[in-house]
């Protein structure tokens, strides 16, 4: 066997692999220490790492950019927002998975492929007029219920995909022993579809913390907003501030990165079989 | 008895899944409804409205802003999808080489910027394409190549190759993921017979698990093609459709339409003219990937 050639392969390999990690990475580790340098440093001292960590750029960023409050903004919508598409996914998932009712499930299926192929961009504005004319304009809600929506299809999609390999007899069983089909629900799908859960919670969680498009036409005339827009106005007051913007940067980010190492393998699986098997 | 059952069933299966198409209805059917209805009228958001058939439509094709929109979000789309798609295709055949601990790690990090909000990628490159103190100008600058410095995002000519590139950078872990989980599936037997053969690894990818994993590219393609489309958050950040809407795409546009000048239905006519482009590009692209697939 040729065994030098190999190696050599490896080593190309290998090579390609890490110079897309560095150029991967690099954006985002430059932001994380410029967050910590002071503008003054900065311009100085670009490339290397702070010499002084100056952790009050975190201080101003959440204060004074009042980046805190938006950031308490979107936990309240995104979380209210990932709840509500679970429980009801779910639901909705387990009926088209178990429960085969011949034109019901299809037409199910359908609506969903349909609003997969729906541009986003051309339902803001006619649900923005909606929402004006139903007075829901001024809060939480404005956001939550296109939210919900949204992340809806998805979601059941990946549930009736889970629900799909579970095998059917775990329900039946539990169905001679006199369980309903709520309490087979409630008893029996929730505990097992726990790694699709995990999937459909990350999923919708990422796809809603940086929405950026509704959040910024849907609360333009009010104070309110969450933390995408909060940085966008940001940016548009103190654009040359790299240091504050780069803990405004840091502070949207980290929550994202927490959830997604500690619940990447959920993640990667969930793409891999929502996608393939969808 | 048995009808009965059905019928039961028949109201189960309708009760469990009301919550969830409600929300459906209201996020998406009620609204598209209503754009395509709107698409054909003439409104203002104050007047009556009155139906016009297709002359929003007629003016959308004479509208020289909104032809360039359209084309420059399907280049963006389009040249993302496909440096993605080749690139992402390229990094999963070469992990797949390595060793599992190492090429799992790899994986994480090149995949990480696929969950990263848009609208904060975004602001991450405007660091990067910045004039005077980005990063790109400036390792231009220390590599001695001062002469290649640009002002990346205020020039015309190079404003959209520079969105392209982050879309990109953000997208290829999607294709590469995908590919490699398909990889993954293919017996090593496969590869053991073609080494046999004399194949090398080059030749043992493209003459064996190319063929194989042809569904996954395709269905990554569509993948990645429906997300570049989504350029709102992208193009508002970096540049909001400047130099001189040389980087105007349909999204922005259709907003500005809307809410700064009130052209409801103008706006919702270009809605669904990229509605259809959208789905008639995405068609093409599963049309040309289609061929035989096998089973392994």
């Amino acid at each position: 066997m040729n065994f030098k050639k190999l190696n050599h392969t490896n080593l190309v390999c290998r090579g390609v692999a890490l110079l897309s990690v560095l150029i991967t990475l690099y954006p985002i580790v430059f932001v994380g220490l410029t967050s910590l340098k002071a503008t003054s440093e900065f311009y100085n001292n670009i490339w290397g790492i702070p010499r002084e960590f100056k952790w009050s750029n975190y201080y101003s960023a959440w204060v004074t950019s009042r980046i805190g409050r938006y950031f308490k903004a979107s936990v309240i919508v995104v979380g209210i927002s990932v709840v509500a598409v679970l429980i009801f996914s779910a639901l909705a998932g387990y009926a088209l998975s178990r429960l085969k009712v011949r034109y019901v499930s299809a037409a199910a299926i359908g609506i969903i492929v349909i609003t997969q192929l729906m541009p986003l961009e051309s339902v803001i504005m006619p649900l923005y007029l909606i929402m004006s004319r139903l007075r829901l304009l001024n809060g939480y809600v404005t956001l939550i219920l296109p939210y919900i929506g949204w992340g809806m299809p998805l979601t059941i999609l990946i549930y009736k995909n889970y629900f799909d390999t579970i095998p059917q007899e775990l329900m039946e069983a539990a169905r001679i022993d006199g369980c309903s089909e709520l309490q087979c629900f409630c008893r029996i799908a929730v505990p097992v579809m726990k790694p699709a859960t995990a999937t459909n919670a990350i999923f919708n969680f990422v796809g809603l913390w940086g929405e950026l498009l509704w959040a910024s036409v849907s609360t333009a005339t009010s104070q309110f907003g969450t933390l995408p827009v909060g940085i966008i106005s940001f940016k548009q007051q103190f654009s040359t501030d790299w240091g504050p913007m780069s803990a405004a940067i840091c502070i949207v980010i980290l929550p994202l990165i927490l959830i997604f190492s500690f619940l990447q393998k959920y993640f990667v699986q969930g793409l891999s079989n929502g996608a393939l098997k969808g | 008895m048995r009808k009965r059952k059905k019928r039961t069933r028949l109201l189960l299966a309708v009760g469990f899944m009301l919550p969830a198409y409600a929300f459906i209805l209201f996020g998406f059917l009620i609204p598209g409804a209503w754009n395509i209805v709107l698409s054909f009228q003439e409104w203002d958001g104050f007047n009556e409205k009155k139906f016009v058939l297709f002359q929003n439509y007629v003016k959308a094709f004479h509208d020289s802003l909104f032809l360039r929109s359209i084309s420059n979000s399907v280049i963006i789309a389009v040249v993302t999808m496909i440096g993605a798609v080749i690139l992402g295709l390229l990094l999963a055949m070469m992990l797949y080489r390595l060793r599992k601990r190492e090429g799992a790690l790899y994986r994480l990090i090149i995949f990480m910027p696929a969950m990263i909000p848009v609208s904060i990628i975004g602001l991450l490159f405007t660091f990067i394409y910045n004039s005077d103190m980005g990063l790109l100008n400036q390792l231009l600058r220390l590599i001695g190549l001062t002469g290649l410095t640009n002002a990346w995002l205020e020039n015309s000519a190079t404003v959209l190759p520079c969105v392209i590139a982050v879309g990109i950078w953000r997208l290829l872990g999607m294709p590469m993921m995908l590919c490699f989980v398909s990889l993954q599936a293919v017996p090593p037997t496969l590869l053991e017979a073609g080494r046999i053969d004399g194949a090398s690894y080059r030749q043992q990818m493209i003459h064996i698990l190319l063929p194989l994993i042809r569904p996954t590219i395709a269905l990554s393609m569509v993948f990645v093609l429906l997300n570049a489309f989504k350029t709102y958050d992208l193009v508002y950040v970096l540049t909001k459709g400047g130099p001189a809407n040389a980087s105007m795409t349909v999204p922005i546009y259709m907003q500005k339409t809307a809410f700064t000048y009130s052209k409801f239905s103008y706006s919702s006519t270009m809605g669904v003219l990229t509605a259809i482009i959208i789905i008639v590009i995405v068609l093409l692209t599963q049309r040309i990937m289609k061929g035989e697939t096998y089973e392994f």
